[in-house]
């Protein structure tokens, strides 16, 4: 009798959903001996149950059948296999009151149970199908990934805080190097030594600025500076002299011209360190 | 099939008692001995680290760098896991600088932290780690270096090895300056390569110090100095050059000069900031404040004219001129020109003591100016009072009484500035409002008459500048020694202004206990002429 239950449940429930038989049933199973399940498992064994562990195996022969409830039954609906678990409920040993109530729970069940059911039925599928091995796998390896990464940005963080405290360290040595050359104690040194004078105070003279004579003073060497200008472009040549053939050889710019003082005072001393 | 049973159970007892072995021990490494081994741990791979924050520059007037900060070095060793000390020590003196036999002292000290070298070249420290001896290590720390080495180090102060001001505008600006040192957790892998870094606590920079000082215009100030040392050997020589319309201080100098990068090796008398922090008995360089007074009470007027004899005598007390003279008939101005004793403590008689007391507090007598240097004396002025019979014949001419340099100027500030006195600031932003004390017309006044101190008959006649009109007031004061005037150590001094007509520079010259000469005439006045000659070109100043 539970060698024959075994194998209606098996039945039932089929090679989808016997693994979720098995967890329900297993505690109350010890009674079972286990030269019975090995010996009904070869017969009724469906190919998934093979792939699985030998306590997979090994479990639905524990079962017994009349101790299975409808529930069982629904997981074989939710297997997609609604036949199979009606065939099966026939051939097991069922109490006769039970038929008349099951309807009555399988209509609650719909009513109530639908998107449940629908739920559980995608999340099997995820749960016993190749896809969520690799998708835990993908996440392992992101995981590893991502702490590998960590590690590399810490790695560079670090190497990048050496750097810039390198860094820092050789703009500080610059700076002072720029302080120290700017010291004008040094300054006024070399300028001595290319023979630069410090100025005794009266030798400075001051250009006092005057926006008014100063623009005319200015409007005034311009023009003298292009009527000089215009007359050193034809330059009178002496008709018993020779021309000038070689152009680099003439002034471009007329000597008095060229010392001319400048046209605009500037407003700044002349002189100073 | 029962020994098969028995094989398995066997495997599943040993797997169970080594499962139940490692549970052991895993509950004694993390239950009993969590803590040590959570602190070795950490010790090894987890590194708490103080970031000293970048102290901030100091800079002068044109941005021209006086104290910067960079990264060193500071090598230190724990004896105890130093194996072979000679072999370190001698490793360790090839790379520090620093004698064998030191060394070896400091490596087999009983301690378990010993300082080998603080704060040395950064590139020092990365040859000693390159040594890679066990029990020596380096931390970075930051130094403070100062440039221009000499240029005003008594002002900057100095800050110590551990980063803190101790003198000078380091100590009084620590606050801002120092910044706020920051911590850096460093979490390393078993090589020592840091795998994170985690600021915990931001560090931050601390400000920068923008100061009134000029350094070319210091340089030549200490350069003077220098000079006046070099002549006179005097103890101690001060210079402040300020500007009298906004009270900044140009130049603020010092003689002896010390080295800021040798702070520590330095003399304490060196390494004070006296222009600020000396308090002496000014002589006639005092005696513009008494007629000024005197003037503002309309007790006299410049063209007053007394009639002085060669002495006065006050209370039991006989005073008489620096050099012999006759019965003469002095103005007011003249009195200031020749510095005549007799006829300033006439003047002081009649001004009262308890005016004259009122008009020196007003010149800032007797009270801190207020400069941003630490250290700064209030001086010695004796409240009226206190005033014995003699008193007013002793304090109008700068006697009884004792101020800083830096009291000179700021009172000088007010005659130069047309009666307002500015108080003097050495850190940009410092300016403050001004406050009359005499009037325009008694400043012009005054001003007059310390152009003859400078003119023919003048007790500073030989100072002269081409171009350039120039006033001041000569002062050499006996030092009181135990309570009795030498009559061989003085107080040379000379201030002066320039050009005198609109005063753009104001220069005080202080020389304590010059040898050889002694008159402010002769040993201040050379000085203060030299330094407002570069002064006025290099500022631009043009000629009345």
């Amino acid at each position: 009798m539970p060698r024959a239950a075994s194998h209606a449940a098996r039945a039932a429930i089929g090679e989808e959903g016997a693994a979720r038989t098995q967890r329900k049933a297993a505690p109350r199973a010890k009674a079972s001996t286990p030269a019975a399940s090995r010996d009904s498992a070869p017969a009724t064994r469906p190919a998934p149950a093979r792939r699985g562990t030998s306590r997979s195996r090994s479990a639905p022969a524990r079962r017994s059948a009349p101790r299975r409830k409808p529930g069982h039954a629904r997981a074989a609906t939710r297997a997609g296999s609604a036949s199979t678990a009606r065939a099966a409920r026939s051939r097991a040993t069922v109490p006769a009151r039970r038929p008349s109530r099951a309807p009555r729970r399988a209509a609650d069940a719909v009513v109530l149970r639908l998107p449940v059911r629908s739920a559980n039925g995608v999340l099997d599928k995820l749960l016993r199908g190749r896809l969520w091995v690799g998708l835990v796998g993908a996440l392992l390896v992101g995981i590893v990934f991502l702490n590998v990464s960590l590690l590399g940005i810490n790695g560079g963080i670090a190497a990048t805080s050496e750097q810039a405290t390198e860094l820092r360290r050789q703009n500080a040595e610059l700076r002072l190097d720029v302080a120290k050359l700017g010291a004008s104690e040094r300054i006024q040194r070399a300028a001595e030594a290319q023979g630069f004078v410090m100025p005794a105070p009266g030798d400075v003279t001051y250009l006092e600025p005057d926006p008014e004579s100063d623009a005319r003073r200015a409007a005034l060497a311009l023009e003298k500076g292009a009527a000089a200008a215009e007359t050193a472009v034809a330059p009178v040549v002496p008709e018993a002299a020779t021309p000038v053939t070689d152009e680099a050889a003439a002034p471009l710019v007329p000597e008095e011209v060229a010392a001319a003082p400048p046209a605009v005072p500037t407003a700044e001393p002349t002189a100073v360190p | 099939m029962r020994l098969l049973d028995r094989r398995i159970g066997l495997l599943f007892a040993i797997f169970f008692l080594l499962l139940l072995a490692a549970a052991g021990r895993a509950a004694w490494l993390g239950g009993v001995r969590a803590e040590s081994l959570g602190e070795r741990a950490a010790a090894q791979q987890v590194a708490d680290l103080e970031v000293p924050a970048r102290r901030g520059t100091i800079t002068d007037r044109n941005g021209l760098e006086l104290a910067v900060s960079e990264d060193a070095a500071t090598v230190f060793a724990n004896p105890f896991l130093v194996e072979d000390p000679v072999r370190a020590a001698a490793r360790l003196a090839r790379v520090l600088d620093v004698p064998e036999d030191e060394l070896l002292d400091q490596l087999s000290d009983d301690a378990g932290f010993v300082y080998l070298a603080r704060q040395v070249d950064a590139d020092m420290g990365d040859r000693v780690e390159e040594l890679g001896i066990a029990g020596v290590d380096t931390v970075p720390e930051p130094r403070r270096l100062y440039p221009q080495d000499e240029l005003a180090s008594q002002l900057l102060g100095a800050v110590g090895t551990d980063g803190y001001g101790l003198a000078g505008l380091e100590q009084a600006y620590e606050q801002s300056l120092h910044g706020v040192d920051g911590r850096r957790r460093v979490v390393s892998d078993a090589l020592g390569e840091p795998l994170s870094i985690v600021e915990s606590e931001q560090v931050e920079a601390g400000d920068d110090l923008q100061l009134t000082i000029d350094a070319a215009l210091q340089a030549r100030v200490e350069s003077a100095l220098a000079k006046v040392g070099e002549t006179y050997s005097p103890r101690g020589a001060h210079a402040i050059v300020l500007d009298p319309n906004t009270g900044e201080v140009l130049s603020l100098a010092n003689w002896p000069a010390v080295d800021a990068n040798e702070w520590a090796e330095a003399p304490d008398g060196a390494r004070r900031n006296g222009a600020v922090s000396s308090s002496f008995e000014p002589g006639s360089t005092f005696k513009p404040f008494t007629v000024s007074g005197a003037l503002e009470e309309e007790v006299v007027d410049p063209g007053t004219e007394f009639t002085l004899e060669p002495t006065i005598k006050v209370a039991d007390r006989v005073i008489g001129e620096a050099h012999e003279r006759g019965t003469v008939e002095l103005s007011v101005g003249e009195i200031l020109a020749q510095s005549s004793n007799v006829g300033t403590v006439t003047i002081g008689m009649e001004l009262g003591e308890e005016r004259f007391d009122e008009w020196i507090r007003a010149f800032g007598f007797g009270a801190p100016t207020g400069v941003e240097a630490p250290g700064e004396a209030p001086g010695v002025v004796p409240p009226s009072e206190d005033y014995s019979g003699s008193s007013i014949g002793n304090l109008p001419i700068g006697q009884g009484l004792s101020v800083t340099p830096i009291q000179m100027v700021q009172g000088y500030s007010a005659i130069a500035n047309e009666g307002v006195m500015r108080t003097p600031y050495v850190v940009e932003g410092g300016e403050s409002e001004g406050r009359r004390v005499i009037s325009e017309e008694t400043a012009a006044d005054v001003s007059r008459m310390l152009e003859g101190v400078l003119g023919p008959g003048g007790t500073a006649e030989e100072a002269q500048i081409a171009g350039y009109e120039l006033a001041g007031k000569t002062g050499t004061a006996e030092k009181a020694i135990d309570g009795v005037y030498s009559d061989t150590k003085f107080f040379a001094s000379f201030v002066g202004f320039a050009p005198a007509e609109d005063p753009e520079l104001l220069v005080s010259v202080m020389v304590d206990e010059p040898q050889g000469s002694y008159y402010g005439g002769t040993v201040a006045a050379p000085a203060f002429e030299e330094i407002v000659s570069f002064a006025l070109p290099y500022l631009g100043i043009a000629p009345e």
